[in-house]
């Protein structure tokens, strides 16, 4: 079954937001909430954490389902916000690009995820559309 | 009780296989189902919500097995079952759930195949 629901002057509406939002003047604003969320990662590798001290690793490693410890830098050094070229409009893209961000991330059989990504963007979800909100409404 | 624990009894009714929170037992026997909250957060200010009392939580719900038509039987299984899910426990109220990123792996080395999932629960607390 399909509901289909018209409503009268929706199209006039949405050519009027379409007139009215710039992609230039949105982009700063999400460009700012991709780095809030890169800021909030960062801040969070440099937290002490308290899972195991390995060997040959100079800070002590993060417990299961924390966020990951700072340990090389390889992790912190490929945190990037990039403007998304590929998407019309201000679309920028906070991505984790360190050959194990993934295994961090979602963990693997071996070892239980350390989340960081994820819980950056929800923590800081609605500080980033504050932020779009109170440009535009 | 807590939301850990209510999505722990949800996911044991749902699949039927042993549902560890976090970590799974050392050897534990394939198939079994892992899962652990990701996040949670104050849904009030955030949407079109009167409550205050709403919190949204992420988790992510691993199922590990040896078969993988098994493995897609029992997601298929978490899916239908957990797709725009309701109910309530003592002291909580789950409103709605939600699902934004699922994938499917493979381990050569061990030979098992993973499906993981991450589901979002809004809930009230009373």
């Amino acid at each position: 079954m399909t509901l289909f629901i018209d409503i009268k002057g929706l199209e006039q509406v949405m050519h009027e937001v379409r007139k009215r939002i710039n992609a230039d003047k949105i982009a700063p604003y999400a460009k700012d909430g991709a780095e809030l969320a890169r800021e909030w990662v960062y801040d969070e590798i440099d937290r002490p954490k308290t899972g195991r001290k390995w060997a040959g690793l100079p800070n002590r490693s993060s417990a299961p389902g924390d966020t990951p410890a700072h340990q090389f830098g390889d992790l912190r050094r490929g945190l990037q916000v990039r403007k998304r070229t590929s998407v019309k409009g201000g679309t920028y893209a906070f991505r984790s690009t360190a050959a194990h961000a993934h295994d961090l991330e979602y963990g693997h059989f071996k070892a239980a995820p350390r989340p960081y990504m994820r819980r950056s963007v929800d923590a800081n979800y609605k500080a980033i559309l504050d932020a779009m909100t109170g440009e535009f409404v | 009780m807590t939301i850990d624990a209510y999505v722990g009894t949800l996911l044991s009714s749902i699949l039927s296989i042993p549902v560890f929170l976090v970590k799974a037992q050392p050897n534990a026997a394939v198939p079994f189902c892992v899962f652990r909250q990701i996040s949670g957060t104050a849904v009030a200010g955030t949407e079109f919500v009167g409550a205050v009392r709403l919190q949204r939580y992420r988790y992510q719900i691993d199922i590990w097995d040896s078969s993988a038509e098994h493995l897609s039987s029992l997601s298929d299984t978490l899916r239908d079952a957990l797709n725009r899910h309701a109910g309530s426990g003592t002291g909580l109220v789950v409103i709605d759930t939600n699902t934004d990123l699922s994938f499917q792996t493979q381990d050569d080395d061990l030979n098992l195949y993973r499906f993981a999932i991450d589901y979002t629960f809004t809930v009230e607390h009373s």
